[in-house]
């Protein structure tokens, strides 16, 4: 268990700059999520902390200890961490046990005390009865837990993860979602997390840190992060949230393109000028005032329904209790909680 | 690999390779270039020919191993024919035995008057003599290389495409047609062309067969050959068309490279890919019938014909049962000088195989480390590959004639006497062969995830140990390929043999030339037919680590 | 800076110094045969040669007995491989070699002009026929191959000349060897030329003469009956006789070729005495029975038989070609001028 700082990390592949000025604090035990699109650094920070790569400037402490930094660089195999990767890697020509084994051969322990620990090692993922099994007669779950095992074994300081779900089943993902909190909750290793799904950022994470395009845009709690956005683009990837573009005049929001004008309710703050409106779904209610717009689409959600409306290219998402109405009906869309960014 | 790791790792690996293959060979060729006697555009004009010879030939046998390599390759690994393995060894035999002895196996089926299936045929049926002759033994001989690049691509492809394509409601030929043979296509043409290359630089089969046709057929080797005779005032012309030769290889690499970005179809890690053989159903028979024959047409036949050759008193001689004799066997295998050369041979092909491997995957690792720079190191690494025989062996006597005495601070000196040592042909062994380590283990390279290693790394394991204990052992088989090829190429290399060879000391391919030579065909052909028991036992050790491998899976 | 980086450098830069102050001198290879004194010839003798492995095979228990604190290294090769090493080994400044015996008296003649030899008149040579030495003592001939026509025995009649192939008296195909890579098929070719002129070689093409490599090829194309003829040389047919082919021999009526094959010591030889030593065997009359008797040549000493129960080297010389300085010329200036001219007759 170490905390974790990393301070105005740049990295770029040529001359595309794919991390820029990042800087992040993980407290010891913590469970920090890198959330973003792909393509955004997220993946590319984590190999910086793994010591995969080397970030340009900036520097990586892990437990205070500076093991990335200026004519620093403390090669993988002496952070001590554990990490599981995205595509498993787990080792085709070796048994489980054999794979789970190897941070521990190379730690020079004794034969009983490996025997041991990847007994239990393997009793945490479950995977007892497939010890002797060869990786290729194994379902993806099951090599995700031998990656999951392996990366454990041999109590790392820190635990890394890059997207370790999301090249499973729905089933199975909730399945080791649930294993993976109970897991931590029981190690208390520090975490960090890498994936670009948000709900598994949020159901898992103490905090979260959102990236695009090689910047951090907001790192917080996820229910903060959920109620209050920095960015619009927080709101947008983090709550699924609509965003809009266009102007704020006379206590109403006039979309860029179409000059679709909606209401802003009294307790939104909003001074007049160039602005992004950002509203969730469920933010937006469907009555008898508010902005008449045509529905394009309606789909029923079990509890409630989502509806569609066009308006300036894009597709407002409404969700609201299910009504008896058809695409091509005009509703009428009522904004009850937006956020409001000035642009500039 | 750090930066500074990585620039130290291709300096050692640069230095070996340029000390004792680059850097002689180029020093040949600039010291051609300053003799007398290049000058004059009419010259190269006139030469055009040989140029011309060499682009059809190359090409006709390149195009001749995708036509025949296609089908193979997709019958061979990806349907269930009966004999799948036994027609995979023989199939793969023809670039694992000289191409020149193929060359006497078609020359003594197919002389115009004297050829066994001439004598069956009627006089002048077929003439082997001539481009049309050349591009066909060379064709066949480089048919394994499409093969097995189709094989492994098509270890490769995601079965689930095929039956996506099966689920849109094509048929399986069509599926077949539509998904996989696109996919595979870079791969078999970047096999075609290292065919290509292969022909371009041989001697062997154009100096058998297109002497003697008429009009006689000239390749840019056979011609630098026959410039080298010439001595100083050779020298300088067939420095140039080396030169023209040499430049073959980036083009060709280029080619390979352009086909195969687009072609790269990579594993998901850690999860073989099981794809279920395609059932031929009805066309089952008619499929075995066909591949037989041309096994038998294309690999039994020749080889036959030199077994044949092999037993008679006398080539040409009558065919009948009371002609036959075993006199050349005994003759030949049972001479000391013939055991002595195998001893040395057999070592010899042995340190050059792991040198290959060893350089080959070095040079696969650089190029990955270095992407970009990466293509210059394949360069580098496959040139020699295309270098004729007759020039590297030369460049490496005129470099290393001399002892060369390196002198630290006046005190240690170490000395490099390499003239009339076997360290000389241990160099241009592995030198000549380094091409077929290297893309080996670069083809293998490619299916493995990095980040099967980075866990090792992050395991706890340092650079070198998580080498060891991940790629390496997943790289063995490619890397046995490689081992057996060389082996097989040195052990039966002739024409950089025959010039290095030690003062007193004798190698296989030394012999062969000798007794094609000076004694007569059916003793070379004795063994001829002792190299192929040889490859058989080794395609033998091979099918048993594939499968090997195939259960460690 | 940490310490594995800070050593790192220092190891990096003490290499550098290490590899700079690294000095690189190249020199002959120095010779590990202890020089010998007069009268008793000793260490080792390096010997680039043409002839044929068995023949070597045979003279090397000779060598043992009258020369045994001589060890004797032998390079074999064809011809053109020998002159290829020879060339190369020269170009660097260290031939390996103190003697070549080679087959190509072109090749050995330009070597003996560019002085790369040592002077040698071994007493064994007082017998040999003039036409056979050099007057300078740079080289002597040690055996002479003869080039003439073979055909089958079952084949029909054969041609009585090397005329005869391209006038039109004999109508059969005739295979020769290839100038441009063969020595032999070379001063076959160089004989003839200055003889008929370039239109010998548009004539042979006109006739449908088949070229092959080398010898070897040519035995190979009349003995299966691809060719009617051959022009071939004696030793190999010889050879092929006594394993069991039915070739036989015919002696062109204008003469057959005869290429010496001529033995010469380099300058540059450290170990002169051994070097003289082993060429007077060569040349002793038991070096010659083996020559003819193994290697099927004939001998340059006139007092033993010729091969197979051919006549000696005296009768030998009445029935071929004489080599005169003016062919040796022509053979040494133009000889890219009549490979050339081959080359052009038949590529039409």
């Amino acid at each position: 268990m170490a905390a974790i700082s990393l301070e105005g990390l740049f990295k770029s592949y040529g001359a595309t700059p794919v991390v820029r000025g990042l800087s992040l604090e993980v407290r010891e035990g913590e469970l920090v999520s890198l959330l973003g699109p792909s393509g955004c650094g997220k993946t590319t920070t984590l190999r910086m902390l793994a010591g995969l790569e080397h970030p340009d400037t900036g520097v990586i402490r892990i437990g205070g200890e500076m093991v990335a930094g200026p004519g620093v660089r403390v090669p993988p195999e002496r952070r001590g961490l554990g990490m599981v990767f995205q595509g498993y890697a787990v080792w085709p020509h070796r048994s489980v046990e054999e794979n789970v084994a190897y941070p521990l051969t190379l730690r020079h322990m004794s034969k009983t005390e490996v025997a041991a620990k990847v007994r239990e090692a393997l009793r945490w993922v479950r995977l007892e009865a497939l010890a002797t099994r060869r990786p290729h007669e194994l379902s993806g779950g099951q090599l995700q837990r031998v990656a999951l095992a392996r990366a454990l074994v041999a109590s790392p300081r820190v635990l890394l993860l890059d997207e370790p779900l999301s090249n499973l089943d729905a089933a199975l993902r909730e399945e080791l979602r649930a294993e993976l909190a109970a897991l931590r909750a029981r190690l208390g290793t520090t975490l960090v997390f890498v994936t670009h799904d948000q709900g598994e950022a949020l159901a898992l994470s103490d905090r979260i840190a959102v990236m695009n395009q090689g910047v951090l845009e907001q790192v917080d709690a996820p229910e903060t992060l959920y109620r209050e956005p920095a960015t619009p683009f927080v709101a947008g990837f983090v709550g699924g949230a609509n965003v809009l573009t266009g102007e704020v005049r006379e206590g109403a929001f006039h979309t860029a393109r179409s000059g679709t004008v909606f209401q802003l309710s009294a307790d939104t703050s909003a001074p007049p000028g160039p602005a992004t409106l950002v509203v969730r779904p469920e933010d937006l209610a469907l009555g008898e005032q508010g902005t008449p717009l045509p529905l394009s689409a309606r789909l029923f959600l079990g509890h409630a329904a989502e509806y569609r409306f066009p308006v300036d290219g894009t597709l407002l998402r409404v969700v609201a209790p299910p009504l008896e109405v058809r695409p091509g009906q005009t509703l009428k869309v009522q904004l009850r909680k937006a956020r409001l960014f000035s642009v500039g | 690999m750090s930066p500074l790791a990585r620039w130290l790792g291709l300096f050692a690996w640069l230095v070996p390779l340029v000390l004792f293959a680059v850097g002689p060979v180029v020093l040949l060729l600039a010291r051609g270039a300053g003799a007398p006697g290049t000058l004059g555009w009419d010259w190269l004009v006139s030469e055009a020919g040989a140029l011309g010879n060499t682009l059809a030939i190359s090409g006709g046998a390149a195009v001749l191993a995708l036509v025949l390599g296609t089908p193979l390759s997709l019958l061979l690994f990806r349907t269930d024919l009966p004999l799948r393995g036994a027609f995979t060894v023989l199939f793969t035999l023809p670039s694992a035995i000289p191409a020149f002895i193929w060359g006497m196996g078609w020359l003594s089926l197919a002389s115009p008057r004297a050829g066994y299936l001439n004598r069956l045929l009627g006089e002048g049926t077929l003439d082997i003599h001539g481009p049309v002759g050349i591009a066909f033994v060379e064709g066949l001989s480089g048919l394994p290389l499409v093969l097995l690049a189709g094989a492994a691509a098509l270890r490769r492809v995601d079965p689930a495409l095929e039956e996506a394509a099966r689920v849109c409601g094509a048929s399986p030929a069509r599926a077949l047609l539509t998904t996989t043979v696109p996919l595979v296509l870079p791969s078999l043409l970047s096999g075609a062309v290292m065919v290509f290359l292969m022909a371009a630089s041989s001697f062997g089969v154009p100096y058998l067969l297109g002497v003697s046709a008429s009009p006689p057929t000239r390749v840019l080797t056979t011609r630098i050959y026959e410039l080298v005779l010439l001595g100083d005032e050779g020298l300088g012309r067939a420095s140039a068309l080396a030169l023209a030769l040499l430049l073959l290889t980036p083009l060709s690499l280029l080619a390979t490279w352009a086909l195969g970005r687009s072609g790269r179809v990579r594993l998901s890690t850690g999860k073989g890919l099981a794809s279920r053989p395609l059932s031929l159903g009805r066309a089952r028979t008619g499929a075995t019938v066909g591949v037989a024959s041309t096994c038998a047409l294309l690999v039994l036949l020749p080889l036959a014909a030199i077994l044949l050759t092999s037993l008679q008193r006398s080539f040409g001689a009558r065919l009948a049962w009371e002609e036959l004799t075993l006199a050349h066997w005994s003759g030949v295998l049972l001479e000391p000088r013939t055991l002595r050369a195998t001893g040395l041979s057999l070592l010899l092909a042995t340190g050059a195989g792991a040198l290959v491997c060893g350089l080959g995957l070095a040079a696969a690792l650089l190029q990955r480390a270095f992407r970009r720079l990466g293509a210059g190191v394949e360069a580098v690494a496959v040139w020699p590959y295309a270098v004729p025989g007759t020039v590297l062996a030369l460049a490496l006597l005129l470099a290393f004639s001399r002892d060369w005495r390196f002198i630290l601070v006046d005190k240690v000196a170490f000395v490099l006497a390499l003239a009339h040592t076997p360290w000389l042909l241990l160099i241009a062994y592995a030198a000549k062969y380094l091409a077929l380590g290297t893309r080996n283990s670069a083809e293998a390279l490619a299916q493995l995830d990095p980040s099967l290693t980075e866990a090792a790394r992050i395991s706890g394991a340092g650079p070198l140990r998580a080498f060891v204990d991940v790629p390496l052992p997943l790289l063995r088989p490619a890397l046995t390929v490689a081992f057996i090829l060389a082996f097989l190429s040195c052990a039966t290399e002739i024409t950089m043999s025959v010039l290095l060879v030690p003062a007193g000391s004798e190698v296989l391919g030394k012999l062969l030339f000798d007794l094609q030579s000076y004694a007569d065909p059916a003793a070379a052909a004795v063994l001829a037919c002792a190299f192929v028991a040889l490859v058989v036992l080794g395609q033998a050790v091979l099918a048993l680590v594939a499968r090997r491998a195939a259960e460690a899976r | 800076m940490s310490l594995p980086a800070l050593a790192r450098t220092a190891g990096l830069v003490l290499a550098l110094a290490v590899f700079a102050s690294c000095r690189i001198e190249s020199a002959a290879p120095s010779s590990g045969a202890t020089l010998s004194h007069e009268g008793a010839p000793s260490g080792e003798v390096w010997v680039y040669t043409s002839m044929y492995q068995h023949v070597l095979d045979a003279l090397e228990p000779l060598l043992k007995k009258k020369l045994p604190g001589v060890t004797v290294r032998w390079y074999q090769a064809g011809s053109e491989k020998v002159a290829s090493r020879v060339e190369a080994e020269r170009a660097a400044g260290a031939v390996r070699a103190d003697i070549l015996s080679a087959s190509d008296p072109f090749f050995v003649e330009r070597l003996a002009r560019s002085g790369a030899f040592l002077p040698y008149a071994s007493p064994h040579v007082l017998r040999v026929p003039r036409s056979l030495l050099d007057l300078d003592a740079r080289h002597a001939s040690i055996r002479v191959s003869t080039m003439v026509l073979v055909h089958r025995e079952d084949s029909p009649p054969p041609p009585t000349s090397f005329a005869a192939l391209v006038d039109g008296t004999w109508t059969g195909r005739v295979a020769i060897g290839d100038p441009l890579t063969s020595g032999t098929a070379f001063t076959w070719a160089v004989f003839c030329q200055s003889k008929y002129g370039d239109g010998y070689f548009t004539g042979l093409r006109e006739r449908g003469a088949i070229v092959a490599g080398g010898n070897a090829a040519v035995l190979q194309k009349v003995e299966s009956g691809e060719a009617d003829a051959g022009v071939l040389l004696l030793e190999n047919a010889l050879t092929a006789r006594s394993r069991g082919s039915r070739i036989r021999v015919v002696w062109p009526t204008d003469g057959a070729v005869t290429i010496p094959g001529p033995v010469a010591l380099f300058a540059t030889t450290p170990n002169p005495v051994a070097a003289k030593a082993v060429v007077d065997v060569l040349l002793s009359p038991e070096g010659q029975r083996l020559i003819v008797e193994k290697g099927d040549m004939h001998a340059v000493d006139p007092r033993l038989p010729g091969p197979g129960g051919e006549p000696g080297v005296d009768t030998l010389l009445t029935r071929t070609q004489p080599w005169t300085p003016a062919l040796m010329e022509e053979g040494l200036t133009r000889g890219g001028v009549i490979k050339e001219a081959f080359s052009r007759a038949f590529s039409r």
